[in-house]
């Protein structure tokens, strides 16, 4: 019974100072460890305490208490550590922000082509939430682990302090006015439409690829058929654009209807597009047709993500220039 | 509701925010009373009679920090008793430092003092 009782007290301390060093690391564990026990033993002795007596456990309970929980103890003992510390967080945030909304767009276009051409959008929709969430945190796992590796390697982006010297504030890019109209891009604009309209209409089968065959000059046309059935919706598009962009040149100006006339031009662009590289052999040539494929896929993505830039402008507009506000705001007194 | 709710705020952004105040002060106060040697519990004791009450989480953690930052020199004794103790005093280089911060504190303090 003595025995016993002897053991409970005794472990306290040891239990403890056993717990505090499962939270620590090898390191320099044990003189961490020998330290914190006999601070622990000053600690006691100067309340008239011993570790060994019967009588005092409820003080060394106390005294435990006010050392602290265990964990917490041996956590003051090592730097903070960080999964992605706060230099390399900026960077982590802009790959994640980009590779989520890159990927977001590429599914919610796959759904709403999905949907448009008629195919049933209720056992999509299961499935889509399933596989986007699943693919979405395996590649947000990825990236969290590459910087976590790069963190644990102590790569920093030490650069900062280099640029600070050369840092020139006359060198900060302008802020742009999202509404402003930019003239020349506008006007490059329609005429690149209207040439796509003139040749793809009455050109098309004038694009040629000469050859000679067996020492005769001969030719073949480049667009396939296929293809060229997807010619008058394509031009209805390019039309549409056409339209509005004059239009926008005239008035001098975007408003919110024009851009979400915009928009919806795009959308339409992009389901014209998605069919063609579906659906459609656009060039007589293979390799050719599978090169070109390959750069309207870069394309769309790219269109996507513009498109909802371009939506997420039409609903948050103040987001773009809050310094328009501020200096009307100044203006106005 | 709302109230309350920022009373609550008040007194911990004050022991926050004064924990923060005095994370730097203790480093002060740590090397200068460690220009004598002292161990561990004695040094917590010493601070607390001179009106530094700080906490065990904070500073025997700290005095490792110290110590491998070159500021203080250590080293484990047995006096008296049959119990080791580890002994901590300021290194040179932690006296240089103190000098430093020393003079840094006075311009601060005063400093502080005229603004408040």
């Amino acid at each position: 019974m003595k025995q016993e009782q002897r053991m409970t007290e005794q472990t306290l301390i040891d239990r403890y100072v056993f717990e505090v060093g499962n939270h620590l690391p090898r390191a320099n564990r044990d003189d961490v460890l020998l330290e914190l026990r006999s601070i622990l033993h000053d600690m006691l002795e100067e309340r008239g305490l011993e570790a060994s007596k019967k009588e005092d456990t409820d003080e060394i309970v106390a005294l435990l208490k006010e050392f602290g929980n265990p964990e917490q103890v041996a956590a003051s003992y090592q730097p903070e550590r960080y999964l992605v510390g706060p230099q390399l967080f900026p960077i982590y945030e802009l790959v994640v922000m980009v590779v989520w909304s890159v990927m977001t767009g590429f599914y919610v276009l796959g759904l709403l082509l999905g949907g448009i051409r008629g195919e049933d959008l209720l056992p999509q929709l299961a499935g889509f939430f399933g596989n986007y969430t699943q693919t979405l945190l395996y590649t947000l796992g990825i990236i969290t682990v590459v910087f976590f590796l790069l963190q644990r390697a102590g790569v920093s982006n030490e650069k900062g302090s280099e640029k600070e010297e050369e840092w020139d504030p006359r060198k900060l890019p302008k802020v742009e006015d999202p509404d402003r109209l930019k003239r020349g891009e506008l006007i490059a604009d329609i005429v690149f439409t209207v040439a796509a309209l003139v040749v793809f209409n009455a050109f098309l089968d004038q694009i040629r690829i000469p050859l000679s065959i067996n020492g005769v000059p001969h030719s073949l046309t480049l667009f396939n058929p296929e293809f060229k059935a997807f010619v008058p919706m394509l031009s209805i598009v390019w039309a549409a654009d056409l339209a509005l962009k004059s239009f926008v040149l005239a008035r001098g100006a975007w408003a919110k209807w024009t851009r979400a006339a915009e928009a919806l031009i795009s959308g339409a662009m992009l389901y014209v597009m998605y069919r063609i590289i579906t659906e459609a052999v656009i060039l007589d040539l293979a390799i050719l047709d599978m090169l070109i494929k390959w750069v309207l896929w870069i394309v769309v993505v790219v269109l996507v993500v513009d498109l909802i830039g371009g939506i997420y402008r039409l609903f948050f507009p103040g987001r773009n220039a809050p310094w328009k506000s501020l200096r009307l705001g100044a203006q106005d007194k | 509701m709302h109230h309350m709710a920022s009373e609550k705020n008040l007194s911990e952004l004050v022991e926050s925010l004064g924990m923060e105040l005095r994370r730097g002060a203790l480093v002060l106060a740590v090397l200068a009373q460690l220009q004598n040697e002292q161990y561990g519990y004695s040094l917590k004791q010493q601070l607390a009679e001179g009106g530094l009450e700080i906490n065990e989480g904070t500073l025997y953690p700290l005095l490792r920090r110290l110590e491998s930052q070159g500021l203080l020199d250590s080293e484990w004794r047995v006096i008296d008793e049959a119990r080791p103790r580890r002994y901590y005093r300021i290194s040179a280089l932690g006296s240089q430092v103190l000098d430093a911060l020393g003079a840094e504190w006075e311009a601060i303090s005063k400093a502080i003092k005229a603004i408040l």
